[in-house]
This record gives C-alpha cells, sequence and structure tokens, in this order.
C-alpha cells in the first residue's frame, strides 16, 4: 500500500519547516520554540526562498521575512536570490516579491525589479521588529563574510571553501555550491589566489582550497572547521522540498500512477541535489509504475532525516 | 527493458491515466501479440502494440469509424513516451508500423469487428478472431512456417470458414501470378497442423 501524496508532502513540509525556524533563530530572529542550533554554514538566500515557499502554511515566517528586509537585507545577493528562485515552485515568487517590497521599503533599493511581482502585497508581519542578525556564530559564516567584505561571488567562494575545511574544489563544484556561472567562480577564484587568500592545486582542473588555520585567528576560532558540520548544498535541498509540497498540493486528487509519474519527474530534475550531498535515495528504475510512490516516500524521508542530522 | 506482456494492463491503464489527466480521450485499434493476451486467445510474451487505426466518436459504433493511426495525438505520444519511463519499456512500446497495411486495405469486415475496453481516457479496440485470422495469414505468407505468425495462426485453431473468408480477402492483397498458390499451401498447412496444437 503506498504512502498517501498527503503523507509524502506533509513530511517535506514539517522538514522544511523544521530547518528553516532553526536557522532563523540562530541568526537572530524574532521566533520562539525553535529546537537545537543548527550547525552547518546557513545559505542566506536558500532560507529566504524555502521560508517564501512555505510561508502559507506557516504565517508566523512573515514576521521574520519582515523582520530580515528591514535588518539584512543588505546582507542578501539579489542575484543570487533571482538566479536560486529559478529552481524553486512558481508559488515561490509572491513571497519573494513581498520580501523585496518589504525591504525596498526599509531602504534597500536593489530589490525594486522583484518587488514590482509584489502587485503591492505585503507580508502579513505584525511588526516584530526584533534585534540586529546574529553574524557571529559558525553557521553564519557566509553573512559574517558579506557584512565584512561585501556582498559578492568572493566573500562566498571564500566562505564555502572555509566550511570545507581545507578540502578543495573544482570551479564547477564551488559554481554548483554558489550558484554564481563557472566563468564569474573561475575569474573570482583566480584574483583571490593572486591574493593569497585561497590556494590552487596544481592539478587539472585546478583546484581551490583555504588553510582554515590562517583564518582561524580572524574567526575568533569559530570558523565552522571547528564546529564539524560546514558547508552543506542547502540550496538544492531546500528548492527539493519546496517542489514536494507544492507537488503534495497539486496532485491530491490524481491517480496514484499520475502522482508516481511527476514524481518521477521530481526525482530527475532534483537528483543532482541528492548527488551532491551523497544522499542515497532510491533509484526509481527500480520501480515500476505507480510502485514508486513508495521509493519517493522513502526519498522524502531520507532528505528529511539527512537535514535533521546535517543541518 | 522490460518485457511487455507481464505489463501490458498496467501500461495500457498508466496512458488511460495521463490522457485523463489532460483531459483527453483516444480511440485506437489494435492487432497482433498484444490483442491475442488481451482477449486470452492466445498466452505468449509480446514486445509491443500494434496499431491499426484510430477511431472517431462515438466509440462503440458499429461499424465503427476509422482512420489512419500516423500521426498518433500529441497527447497520446506524450503518454506513451512517460509510460516506456516508468515502466521500463521500449519507446516504441505502441506504434503504428502495422498500419501500412492502410495502404493495400484491411479487412472490410474490420469495422464491424472490433470489442472496446477502456482504460481511462484511452479507448482500445481489440479486433476479433476473423480478423485476426486475415491479419495473421497475410504476415504468415511473408516468413516461414515456424514464423511467430505462422504459430500464432496455427494457436488460434481456425475453422474452415475462417480460413475460407480470410483467404478470399488475402489473395486480393497481392497481384502476383504466385500468390494464390502460396495462400492455398498455407491454408492447407494449417488445416493439417491446427488439430496438433
Amino acid at each position: 500500500m503506498s504512502e498517501s501524496i498527503d503523507v509524502i508532502a506533509s513530511v517535506a513540509r514539517s522538514a522544511a519547516a523544521d530547518a528553516v525556524w532553526r536557522q532563523w533563530a540562530l541568526l537572530g530572529a524574532p521566533v520562539t520554540g525553535a529546537s537545537g542550533a543548527p550547525r552547518s554554514v546557513i545559505d542566506p538566500e536558500a532560507l529566504l526562498l524555502l521560508s517564501a515557499a512555505i510561508r502559507a502554511s506557516e504565517r508566523r515566517l512573515d514576521d521574520v521575512l519582515n523582520w530580515w528586509a528591514t535588518t539584512g537585507s543588505t546582507l542578501l545577493s539579489v542575484q543570487r536570490t533571482t538566479t536560486l528562485l529559478r529552481r524553486f515552485p512558481p508559488s515561490t515568487r509572491s513571497g519573494v516579491a513581498s520580501f523585496a517590497l518589504a525591504a525596498v521599503e526599509a531602504g534597500d533599493n536593489r530589490w525594486r525589479t522583484l518587488a514590482r511581482a509584489s502587485g503591492g502585497a505585503s507580508l502579513a508581519s505584525r511588526g516584530k521588529r526584533g534585534r540586529e542578525p546574529r553574524l557571529t556564530p559558525s553557521p553564519a559564516l557566509m553573512l559574517r563574510l558579506r557584512a565584512g567584505f561585501g556582498v559578492g561571488v568572493k566573500a562566498d567562494l571564500l566562505g564555502i571553501l572555509l566550511a570545507m575545511g581545507g578540502s578543495d574544489a573544482t570551479v564547477r563544484n564551488l559554481a554548483q555550491a554558489s550558484a554564481y556561472t563557472p566563468a564569474a567562480v573561475r575569474r573570482a577564484a583566480q584574483e583571490m589566489e593572486a591574493a593569497a587568500f585561497i590556494r590552487g592545486t596544481h592539478s587539472r582542473p585546478v583546484a581551490y582550497y583555504v588553510d582554515p588555520a590562517r583564518w582561524t585567528a580572524m574567526l575568533d576560532g569559530s570558523g565552522p572547521a571547528d564546529s564539524g558540520q560546514g558547508w552543506r548544498n542547502f540550496a538544492q535541498i531546500f528548492a527539493f522540498l519546496a517542489w514536494v509540497g507544492a507537488w503534495g498540493d497539486d496532485q491530491r486528487d490524481v491517480s496514484a500512477y499520475v502522482a508516481s509519474t511527476t514524481a518521477r519527474d521530481l526525482y530527475e530534475t532534483h537528483r543532482p541535489a541528492f548527488e551532491l550531498n551523497r544522499i542515497p535515495v532510491p533509484d526509481p528504475a527500480r520501480s515500476t509504475g505507480a510502485a514508486y510512490l513508495d521509493g519517493f516516500a522513502a526519498t522524502v524521508r531520507m532528505v528529511s532525516d539527512w537535514l535533521e542530522a546535517n543541518l | 527493458m522490460k518485457e511487455l506482456t507481464g505489463v501490458l494492463e498496467p501500461a495500457l491503464a498508466a496512458v488511460g491515466e495521463l490522457l485523463a489527466a489532460d483531459d483527453v480521450e483516444v480511440a485506437l485499434v489494435v492487432v497482433g501479440g498484444a490483442t491475442l493476451n488481451l482477449l486470452g486467445l492466445i498466452d505468449r510474451t509480446t514486445q509491443d502494440v500494434d496499431v491499426i487505426a484510430l477511431a472517431s466518436d462515438p466509440v462503440g459504433a458499429v461499424p465503427a469509424l476509422l482512420a489512419p493511426p500516423d500521426p498518433l495525438p500529441d497527447a497520446l505520444q506524450r503518454a506513451i513516451h512517460r509510460v516506456a519511463r516508468d515502466f521500463e519499456l521500449a519507446p516504441d512500446w505502441i506504434n503504428t508500423a502495422i498500419a501500412r497495411q492502410w495502404s493495400q486495405g484491411l479487412p472490410p469486415w474490420l469495422p464491424h469487428d472490433i470489442t472496446w475496453r477502456r482504460y481511462g481516457g484511452l479507448h482500445v479496440g481489440l479486433v476479433g478472431r476473423r480478423t485476426l485470422v486475415a491479419l495473421k495469414l497475410f504476415a504468415a505468407l511473408d516468413q516461414s512456417v515456424r514464423s511467430v505468425h505462422a504459430q500464432d495462426l496455427l494457436a488460434l485453431k481456425p475453422s474452415d470458414a475462417e480460413l475460407d473468408e480470410a483467404a478470399a480477402w488475402v489473395v486480393t492483397q497481392d497481384a502476383s501470378d504466385s500468390f494464390p498458390r502460396l495462400v492455398t499451401e498455407m491454408v492447407e498447412h494449417v488445416r493439417e497442423h491446427r488439430r496438433d496444437r
């Protein structure tokens, strides 16, 4: 007996909600009840986008988004938000647009283009202002580096490489992780290597790494390499969870087979997310027809478990 | 690729569900091994579903209003490819290769010899014994008496009347002088061996 579509979608929504509340709480958002501080480096745009994707079922997130629009929007990359937004369900757009509108109203005009899609619809915030964002905990590394060096590809590359704790990564890997283009990553990495901020291998393709010890003093010994978790490709995983939630809404009234075939589509689209994060989800080719719903349910559970263990 | 026979009905049902989800209905007439299996006439493996015609509304009318199946409707083609992926079937597991027969002519009784099954938005017309015997006799003539078509014909155990009707149609399909003799020889072969099956 296949698990119901509602159950599968609710597992994804629950995992998504848990992740965003915990990450927002660590950043100092005005929230209560988030269980357990995250340890991996927060991907700020992925956090914004997943929050926008699930705000319909987590209404209090509008308070958080409004708080972030007034206190932290300048630490976000509009370009990266726009790029990653394409990976999320269309329903995410309205939440991002309302966030952008709030950011513009708070004085951050970089968000004006995205705000146009809001049609004037603002966040349903109760006006909780909250405190300034907390940028010094190790999971806030990327935001901290942006606050220190400016929002852009170089701060993000440094954050990703620091979070990798000395492991190297090719331009292709860094482009996947950062959502910047390979050309932008290559140019930035070459300049950062010339400045001795990062190091490059002599192999082909060249891979880049940092010596975390060199940065420990500047980061007050609280670098992510010390916390044990480091970098995870949350953007891809968050997009998958958002799509599973949307899939649950769209497929509620269809047959088991039709739901299963669209689930296969989701698997195929998001397979890089599983591979990048080494999540060994079931191969749909091992299930025939509607039987894949069970495999998909297992996939969503495994992603949820992975997120719980790696957040 | 998986073998079609074991998943034939679920695969057709899946196509029908996809069509229904798109609010589309398609009626097609099939012949060959898939029909033999679906009608329970012969239990043998089959690799594909041979579509010989599309039928117009109203589905189930007698005689059926038939048309050549090429090209298959877009929604049906999408569903075929999707089900091929989901059931690990060949991409052309439903195909229209047999539709070449339209250029030579179909058995004239075919529009009266169809049983319909519905799978969601997919209506599958299964031709009856009269048509199957005729098409199998014609196909067997192109190959040896050991071919799958000849074996199917023997397994159908056609009556003398069915063979006579089929032979009368088959001889109209080829104008060569030797063709009637080949038809007679194949009919005699079937008459001789059908009781051995």
